[in-house]
């Protein structure tokens, strides 16, 4: 049942710090009606916490097993450079689609996020129609268009 | 008149050197003067001597035949006449061998010559004849001849003495001459001596003192170089932050403010929905700004291992290729003559002549079809007439943008380079100013000139002046 549930839906885990971003990004899922659920995460520790299942992640219903991962790279604790290199570093994670989503185009982040293992990089929409087609092409591309690796756990 | 340390140290060694040698020349024609003062001198007491000998000998010979005469004792006659000649020609062989470079004495020696024959034939006779005869006679004319011989004798001594006297008044000179010379030579060497170490001690003092300075300028210039990385990277750092963090906020305001038109849109009075609006723009505007001033600040971004050397005939292809589509469009006619290659940054270079082309585009005339002339030539720094005097051996070279647009008022050719200077109101033409500034700080980082000359409703030049070389000076 449960099983059947995390293959139905398709998580999207986003790691970022910005409680607007997180709330906007929600608004703009919910309203565009994707199937797609969103997970959050505030920091990348909780990011690789939760991945890895550990502290309060433990729970595997409570917090199941994403498909993709949006990354926010300017975060508290842990950015999302390091994140991304611990999962590229992690022979059970390394698989797993990142798209890093950020604020500027800061050419060395861009080089250096591609070098170490994103998938995608894209500069956060600036207007919320924007948004609402940033989300549907997310959808689109990597739940319907692109094979996903199939989950390990 | 101040004369340089290279000059008195070069002029000392000059003094030192030519005292030097002329004291050597002195002493060496003293030496020879004293040489042949001995040597004559021994030639002299030679001369005497031999002649002394001869005289003697010749004395000897007459009083053995005297003594013959007087007592027939054949023991007077020992040693014989033929042996005390023989002995009297040896000296006076040697006489004439030693002689031999003063023709008086040769001449005194002949005479002497013929007196000593004489004089043989006169002790011949006398010791062959029967003993008593005419005894008294041959005594006189021998002690005639014997007093002859002893005035040409005692001419030559007189004339060895005389030359002898003359060589030591010579010597006399000289010495008398050396003593104060040499008493002045090494007062005057000790004093240039002394004046030597003065000078270059102070010399040295100062060399070191310019060198603890020039060591402590060096510490300081490395430390404002430091502090000027440091400021840099600041810099680097707040532009970062500018483009991130800054933009954050304003992206919101742009998020929640589209999300409100279109969520609530229809139920917002009209002039609520233009205020919105405007906020909207105005935020879109302050993106654009802080997004040119972070192109700005990194556009003079440098590092020496992005120099190389580049084709800028190609690379003004490349960037015509670009405005391909609005050239099509609007008409316009762009020509360039022949392109050199140049050292620089390509990238920073290719956003230079995309600045200068999209700002002829902008600023066209709209009643005349725009055109844009692109030349390039050669100078030397001198030729250009505005570097440093120490480029004037360089290299450089002008490129000239002319454009037949709305142009500008000359007293504006400084402002236009500024960051966020604009000619014009917003809503006239688009853009924050920032393109010319950046022209301006590609041109200084390639150690280049730009300058621009504008006429008002005829067109604008922009003068560009880029060395073929760039310094290593990082």
């Amino acid at each position: 049942m449960n099983k059947q549930l995390t293959d139905e839906k398709r998580y999207i885990l986003v790691a970022d710090d910005d409680a607007d971003d997180r709330d906007m990004l929600l608004a703009a899922f919910t309203e565009s009606n994707l199937p797609q659920q969103l997970i959050f995460v505030e920091n990348g520790e909780e990011l690789m916490l939760y991945l890895r299942r550990k502290g309060k992640y433990r729970d595997e219903i409570a917090f199941p097993h994403p498909k993709l991962i949006l990354l926010d790279l300017n975060m508290p604790k842990k950015d999302g450079r390091e994140a991304l290199e611990e999962i590229r570093a992690d022979k059970h994670l390394k698989g797993l689609p990142i798209i890093v989503v950020t604020t500027s185009k800061e050419e060395r982040d861009v080089e250096r996020c591609y070098e170490i293992g994103a998938n995608s990089f894209i500069i956060k929409p600036v207007t919320f129609s924007a948004l609402l087609e940033f989300c549907s092409i997310i959808s689109q591309y990597w739940f319907n268009l692109v094979e996903m690796p199939p989950l390990n756990d | 008149m101040h004369i340089s340390v290279h000059r008195k140290i070069r002029i000392g060694f000059f003094v030192a050197f030519t005292i030097l040698v002329a004291a050597t020349i002195c002493s060496y024609l003293i030496e020879q003067n004293l040489v042949a003062n001995a040597l004559h001198l021994n030639h002299t007491i030679q001369v005497s001597r031999k002649l002394e000998v001869i005289t003697k000998q010749l004395k000897d010979a007459e009083a053995a035949i005297r003594g013959f005469d007087l007592t027939k004792d054949s023991t007077f006659l020992q040693p014989s006449m033929d042996e005390r000649i023989k002995k009297i020609n040896n000296e006076y062989k040697q006489l004439r061998t030693i002689t031999r470079d003063n023709p008086s004495q040769q001449k005194n020696l002949d005479t002497l010559k013929v007196l000593l024959d004489i004089k043989y034939r006169q002790f011949k006779a006398d010791h062959l004849k029967a003993p008593g005869q005419s005894a008294k006679i041959s005594v006189n004319a021998g002690e005639t001849y014997m007093t002859l011989i002893d005035r040409k004798v005692n001419d030559m001594v007189h004339i060895e003495e005389k030359i002898t006297a003359e060589k030591s008044r010579l010597f006399h000179f000289f010495s008398s001459l050396w003593v104060p010379f040499i008493f002045i030579v090494s007062i005057l060497a000790i004093f240039i001596g002394v004046y030597s170490y003065i000078v270059l001690t102070k010399e040295f003092r100062l060399q070191l003192y310019i060198e603890a300075r020039m060591r402590n300028y060096q510490r300081e210039l490395q430390e404002n170089i430091n502090l000027l990385h440091k400021y840099n990277q600041d810099l680097e750092q707040f532009a970062y932050v500018a483009s991130h963090d800054l933009q954050e906020p304003l992206r919101k305001i742009s998020t929640f403010s589209d999300r409100l038109i279109m969520k609530y849109g229809d139920n917002l009075p009209e002039d609520a929905q233009q205020l919105v609006n405007r906020m909207v723009a105005a935020v879109a505007r302050m993106r654009i700004l802080i997004q040119d001033l972070l192109v700005f600040s990194r556009s003079g971004r440098m590092t020496p291992d992005s120099m190389e050397q580049v084709d800028l005939g190609a690379l003004l292809q490349e960037v015509l290729s670009d405005f391909e589509v609005s050239v099509e469009e609007k008409g316009i006619d762009i020509t360039y003559t022949e392109m050199p290659t140049i050292e620089g940054s390509k990238s920073a270079l290719q956003q230079l002549f995309q600045n200068l082309i999209s700002n002829a585009i902008k600023f066209a005339d709209p009643n005349r079809p725009l055109q844009v002339r692109i030349s390039a030539e050669t100078l030397t720094g001198q030729q250009t007439g505005i570097v440093k005097e120490e480029l004037k051996d360089e290299l450089f070279c002008r490129i000239t943008v002319e454009d037949n647009g709305i142009g500008f008022e000359q007293a504006y050719a400084e402002r236009i380079f500024l960051i966020f200077q604009r000619l014009h109101g917003v809503s006239e033409y688009q853009g924050t100013g920032i393109g010319l500034a950046i022209c301006k700080k590609i041109i200084s980082a390639h150690h280049g000139y730009i300058s621009a000359y504008g006429y008002q409703g005829k067109g604008a030049v922009f003068v560009v002046m880029l060395p073929f070389k760039q310094t290593k000076d990082e």
